[in-house]
């Protein structure tokens, strides 16, 4: 009985081996998964360095204006919370334009409510639905500010956290800032509390080490600010999705820098149930895809007139540690059970105990680094994670991959209406 | 007839102000009295030009005595819609700094305050005629509400159509894309547009001022007082409701009684009383509520004269609101010569004693007139004897 349990062959394979046979065994492991914590620690070091290199508020006389743009659709239940977050900011005088994208729910008399109450400056409404980045451009055509901050309806924000956002602009080299969005219902279930995990470590430390090394592409919708001259150089977002982050590659091509804030915190509630975060995960994924190379295409190749060394390191970052694992997880668990049969469900849980350990340790740090005491309260999912993050998530991720880049379905997508996508021949 | 422009002030001084004040007037002066109920016109014949005056003359006959003699306001001022037998309509005078005004003015300088008092009182009703806006600066109502840019409060604004290039996902007013030429084009890409909703679309509109240039979701109402040229927003205007004001027919009975402090109610007589009486027993009675009759009697003070009968009225009329405000919902309240007949169902005699002090305390504290109140309080057992 004892010789077929797999547990005990999965141990007994593993003390007989020696460590070149181990480092042979665990290749996918040290290849894919270690240098995410190889790296994360760095990461934590790399954010400890932003937040000290990171300059207290300038003045607003210092980066001028600022003006924050906030758009959406069918946002009713949520928007009256944002603007009211945004307006118990520290940072004084911005001037707050929304604009409603063709909603058909009370979002757009609330906005005009909250316009009366003198809440907002400026509201503008699009009765047919164009799409959230012309919904922006709207609101930068609008806005008066040198600097405009864009925000998600579905956010709040901690009190200092736009004036963290515009301190980097101190810097004229910097064209956008990425601020930092955490997780505002990590007890809502068992997904979100993953999320929130994935939010803290994952997410912050992985902005903050490309940002210490110049390479930050992405400005998330939730919170980002951008120069207002280089919003018009590059007008303004292109149809999306993913235009937070294809607007980024634009911006960078030109020359500009993209800072992380990470003390400028914004929370937003990420999906409850497993398939909406299916879905959502769904259209990240497919947006980075299809905007690294099919929108961006020749980046990675040096003989494109579309090619910039200064590109190629996020690009490489993601193909090696995204794409890939991905792509080879599937062999890999195929080599593991015509190898060692059901042991290697045993070798699988001895693999995700130690990467459980390595978790705890990245959570602490990045809890020791940022000060969200109340974050530990996540340790007890904790061990889900690795799971969570290796398989579950990486699996649906390459049957995106997979469904993108033989069907194309982000054609059909629905973030923007379909006679916007329809001028999308390139992707 | 007044035939010249000082004639009024000529006969206020001869005739007294109760006569100028609601015997009927014919202007012979060239129209310079609007409050006339004639102004003479093309016809030469007099006679055929002064019928339209017969029925006011003929009411006018029919006013009590001594109607002459009328020093209050408000009596005056009830009995001239009497004879008249007409509404106080305000009128709307765009050379008056307020808009509008009254005809009566002139007779009664205090004739709005007047009727909003008797208003109070019941004797006259108030029907909505207009709402204005009151400049905060000069209080004059000749303003000006139009449309302004919210930056520079300039009305030079217009409507622009947003324009949405579907292609490159640029998003802003029309005049941002017709600036190089005929077609529309995107200043983002440089395409030219040429098919509505399958190049572009049009979602919404903006408005752009002419003078800043600020481009805004929607203007902003402004004031601007045509006397003192302010501007205003909205949140410093203060509006002003016009009202017509209407007879009642309390009003109308006080007028034809001369406001000699008798009945102010037309159902005060004795038998009507009585009746009124015996139908509230039996409602009590069939409720099970215990049923109270209160009799108030209003006399002058020690020492003191009764007031003048216009202020006799107007006291009668405030003591009869702070009865029905004293005393409980279930009350009816009825005057006979100066006394108050109140009948009071669902309270017990202690509690109609304790307020009793609280009334006598509001009408000294609230009136002129120097009155003494006496009361009388009859539980049901001896109601029917009172009614019998």
């Amino acid at each position: 009985m004892s010789d077929t349990n797999p547990l005990i062959v999965a141990a007994a394979v593993l003390l007989a081996m020696d460590v070149r046979s181990l480092m042979a065994f665990f290749w996918f492991t040290i290849m894919f998964e270690l240098p995410r914590y190889v790296l994360g620690f760095p990461a934590i070091v790399a954010l400890a360095m932003v937040e000290r290199r990171q300059p207290d508020a300038p003045p607003v006389s210092q980066v001028g204006k600022v003006s924050i743009i906030v758009a959406g659709h069918n946002e009713a239940d949520c928007i009256e919370s944002c603007i009211r977050s945004l307006r118990a900011q520290t940072l004084r005088d911005a001037e707050i334009i929304c604009v409603s994208d063709g909603s058909m729910d009370a979002t757009f008399g609330i906005m005009q409510r909250l316009h009366r109450e003198g809440l907002i400056d400026r509201v503008a409404e699009c009765q047919i639905r164009g799409g959230k980045p012309a919904a922006l451009n709207l609101g930068a055509r609008l806005a008066s500010g040198d600097i405009l901050i864009v925000v998600d309806c579905d956010c709040s924000f901690q009190p200092t956290s736009l004036a963290e956002l515009i301190a980097p602009f101190a810097d004229p080299h910097v064209g956008a800032v990425a601020g930092r969005v955490l997780v505002r219902n990590p007890d809502a279930s068992l997904v979100t509390s993953l999320q929130a995990i994935e939010y803290l470590t994952g997410m912050t430390l992985g902005r903050a080490q490309m940002a210490m090394f110049g390479q930050l592409s992405l400005v998330s919708g939730a919170i980002g600010a951008f120069r207002r001259s280089v919003w018009e150089q590059i007008g303004g977002t292109d149809p999306g999705p993913g235009e937070d982050f294809d607007f980024c590659l634009r911006m960078r091509k030109i020359g500009h820098e993209v800072a992380f804030a990470p003390r400028a915190v914004a929370f937003t509630d990420v999906p409850v149930a497993f398939t909406a975060l299916l879905r959502q995960r769904k259209r990240w994924e497919r947006d980075a895809l299809w905007i690294r190379f099919r929108k961006h295409k020749g980046a990675l190749n040096p003989f494109s007139r579309h090619f910039l060394p200064r590109e190629v390191f996020h690009h490489a970052d993601f193909l090696v540690f995204t794409v890939l694992p991905a792509l080879v997880m599937p062999l890999f668990l195929v080599y593991l059970f015509t190898s060692y049969g059901l042991a290697a469900l045993g070798l699988l849980l001895a693999m995700s105990i130690g990467l459980f350990v390595l978790d705890v340790f990245v959570l602490a740090c990045a809890i020791l680094a940022h000060g969200h005491w109340g974050q530990w309260r996540l340790i007890w999912t904790l061990p889900l994670y690795g799971a969570f993050q290796g398989y579950v998530l990486r699996i649906a991720r390459l049957k995106v991959f997979v469904e993108e880049w033989i069907w194309s379905t982000s054609r059909t997508d629905t973030y923007c209406p379909p006679k916007v996508n329809a001028w999308n021949a390139w992707r | 007839m007044l035939t010249s422009a000082e004639g009024l002030d000529a006969a206020r001084e001869h005739l007294g102000p109760a006569v100028i004040g609601i015997a009927p007037i014919a202007d012979a002066s060239g129209g310079h009295f609007s409050f006339a109920d004639w102004s003479a016109g093309a016809s030469h014949d007099l006679s055929l030009s002064l019928a339209p005056l017969g029925p006011t003359i003929a009411r006018w006959r029919k006013m009590p005595k001594g109607i002459e003699r009328l020093r209050e306001v408000g009596l005056i001022l009830l009995s001239r819609l009497v004879t008249r037998d007409c509404a106080l309509m305000p009128v709307r005078k765009v050379n008056h700094k307020r808009l509008w005004s009254w005809s009566e003015s002139d007779l009664l300088p205090t004739v709005s305050a007047a009727a909003l008092a008797l208003a109070r009182t019941g004797y006259l009703v108030k029907r909505f005629v207009d709402r204005v806006h009151d400049c905060p600066s000069c209080a004059s109502s000749r303003i000006v509400v139009r449309e302004e840019c919210k930056g520079c409060r300039s009305a030079n604004i217009k409507d622009v159509a947003i324009l949405h290039h579907l292609r490159c996902g640029y998003q802003a007013p029309e005049t941002d894309f017709l600036s190089t030429g005929e077609l529309p084009r995107c200043p983002k890409c440089r395409m030219q547009l040429e098919h509505f909703s399958v190049d572009y679309d049009k979602p919404g509109h903006l408005t752009v001022c002419g003078a800043c240039g600020r481009t805004d979701g929607s203007a902003t109402i402004g004031f601007s007082c045509l006397d003192c040229g302010a501007h205003h927003d909205a949140s410093r205007i203060t509006t002003r409701d016009i009202h017509a004001f209407e007879l009642t027919d309390e009003g109308r009975m006080a007028a034809l009684k001369g406001g000699s402090g008798a009945n102010c109610r037309p159902d005060a007589d004795e038998a009507s009383l009585r009746d009124k009486i015996t139908r509230f027993i039996r409602e009590a009675e069939i409720r099970h509520h215990p049923a109270h009759l209160l009799m108030l009697r209003v006399d002058p003070m020690p020492g003191h004269e009764l007031p003048g009968p216009g202020l006799m009225v107007s006291t009668l009329a405030h003591l009869n609101g702070l009865l029905r405000e004293i005393l409980a919902d279930r009350t009816e309240i009825m005057l006979h010569e100066r006394t108050f007949l109140i009948l009071i169902a669902g309270h017990g005699e202690d509690a109609i004693r304790a307020a009793l002090p609280t009334i006598t305390e509001k009408l000294a504290r609230t009136t002129a007139a120097r009155l003494h109140m006496q009361f009388d309080l009859i539980a049901q057992p001896d109601l029917l004897s009172v009614a019998a």
